[in-house]
């Protein structure tokens, strides 16, 4: 090490010649916007597990049907009209338009999606559109609910 | 079944490619079959990155159904197999990511490890790259601006139903305003630091050769590539055989507290004498 390597090293290392500073105050902001974002999902209690659900993907009703539009399980008062409608739906593009994998519907600046996934319906309403992706996710976490209590009643 | 990772970081810029690149070599240099995914299907840049400029069948062929995915794949330095992303704006537009899935369900078998280099952002692509893969690694630079896109990707990762396995800290330059790997790590809900990867002018130095070169060949004993190979044997569990002990705790200090007036002259006379 040369004479201004010595120098250079003694400014940066001994006497911390360093002009950045961690910026505490987005730290903070940082942590508590991490803190609100947790979801238990590990739930028997189906109610919970869909309410859960409806805050971690950000949509604002979940139902799920039977392919004949009975009901499964709901998140909002209206579940049975619903359902019927999604099915209803659902059955009438698939018929005009075979192999559809999902429907997506702009209403009023809102979205109704529909997916079949494991013989059943899921009917999802939220402010934005979600990937299909996204949907196979909700449906997945409930199938797995559904199949857990089913286990547990027989 | 092999495994199946996809390395992501919301932000652009972090190092997402360059570590997916020189990772997938060091594991392949490791014995282990590895295949490497260019999942960013509208920003393609995985092979420039390898040195590959020639693939008339890319990963938009394959998704469009045009193609077989064997006949996508390439063969790439050090043994890793890879899959390249098309760079025509018409392929992208035409392309359906979300059969990236299944595409990958049909690879897993043939290798031990697969490795997806996610698109930035938070959008549908970025989407299918994570939920393609059963784990996601989270590239970050250690600053409050990456970070914030990284927690978020971690939320979108935990959405998708995809396990966040670790957090890779790039570009560290040992600074007082950086965020401590600790410091990350509680931020991003107590994740593990998986590797802590430091600033280095060799990485950036061999995506300007005429012929690229990823960092853990051109200069394998350089900070970074000692810090990505270290990530591999993590990775894989094997032990590591590169560098030395005072090698390794070189780069694991650049992310340690900072440590007092006494300490710093008698770490400069220890780091002076090596």
């Amino acid at each position: 090490m040369g004479i201004s390597g010595v120098f250079r090293r003694f400014a940066e290392v001994v006497l911390d010649i360093d002009s950045t500073e961690l910026p505490i105050d987005q730290c903070r902001a940082l942590e508590e916007f991490s803190a609100k974002m947790k979801f238990d999902t590990d739930t028997s209690d189906l109610k919970k597990l869909m309410g859960v659900l409806k805050r971690k993907h950000l949509v604002d009703s979940i139902c799920v049907a039977k392919l004949n539009g009975s009901t499964i399980a709901s998140t909002n008062g209206s579940s049975s009209a619903e359902c019927i409608l999604g099915t209803s739906m659902f059955k009438y593009i698939n018929s005009e338009l075979p192999k559809s994998e999902s429907v997506f519907v702009k209403v009023d600046g809102n979205w109704l999606m529909l997916l079949p996934y494991d013989a059943k319906m899921y009917i999802v309403r939220a402010p934005s559109n979600l990937s299909t992706i996204e949907l196979k996710a909700i449906a997945k976490e409930l199938e797995r609910a559904l199949k857990r209590k089913t286990a547990k009643q027989s | 079944m092999g495994r199946v990772i996809t390395l992501v970081s919301g932000k652009g810029g972090v190092g997402k490619t360059s570590i997916t690149a020189n990772l997938g070599i060091a594991l392949a240099k490791r014995g282990i079959s590895v295949l490497l995914i260019d999942a960013d299907v509208a920003m393609a840049n995985l092979s420039l990155m390898l040195g590959m400029h020639s693939s008339p069948i890319s990963l938009h062929d394959v998704l469009l159904g045009e193609a077989d995915v064997e006949d996508a794949i390439y063969d790439g330095p050090a043994g890793v197999k890879f899959i390249p992303s098309g760079l025509s704006l018409e392929g992208y537009r035409r392309v359906d990511s979300e059969r990236l899935q299944s595409i990958v369900n049909s690879l897993q078998k043939q290798y031990d490890f697969i490795l997806l280099d996610a698109p930035a952002g938070i959008e549908k692509n970025v989407a299918s790259a994570i939920a393609a893969a059963d784990e996601a690694l989270l590239v970050t630079m250690p600053n409050t601006l990456s970070l914030t896109d990284a927690i978020k990707i971690k939320l979108l990762a935990e959405r998708l139903d995809v396990k966040p396995l670790g957090i890779i800290v790039n570009f560290i330059m040992g600074e007082k305003g950086e965020l401590r790997d600790y410091e990350i790590s509680k931020l991003l809900d107590e994740l593990p630091i998986y590797g802590l990867v430091p600033y280095d002018d060799e990485m950036r130095r061999s995506f300007m050769q005429k012929t690229p070169h990823p960092v853990v060949l051109r200069k394998p004993s350089s900070k970074s590539a000692v810090a990505i190979q270290q990530l591999a044997a993590k990775l894989s569990g094997t032990p590591i055989s590169i560098g030395s002990r005072k090698k390794e705790r070189q780069i694991l200090g650049a992310a340690k507290p900072k440590q007092g007036i006494f300490a710093r002259i008698i770490g400069m006379f220890k780091k002076g004498k090596g």
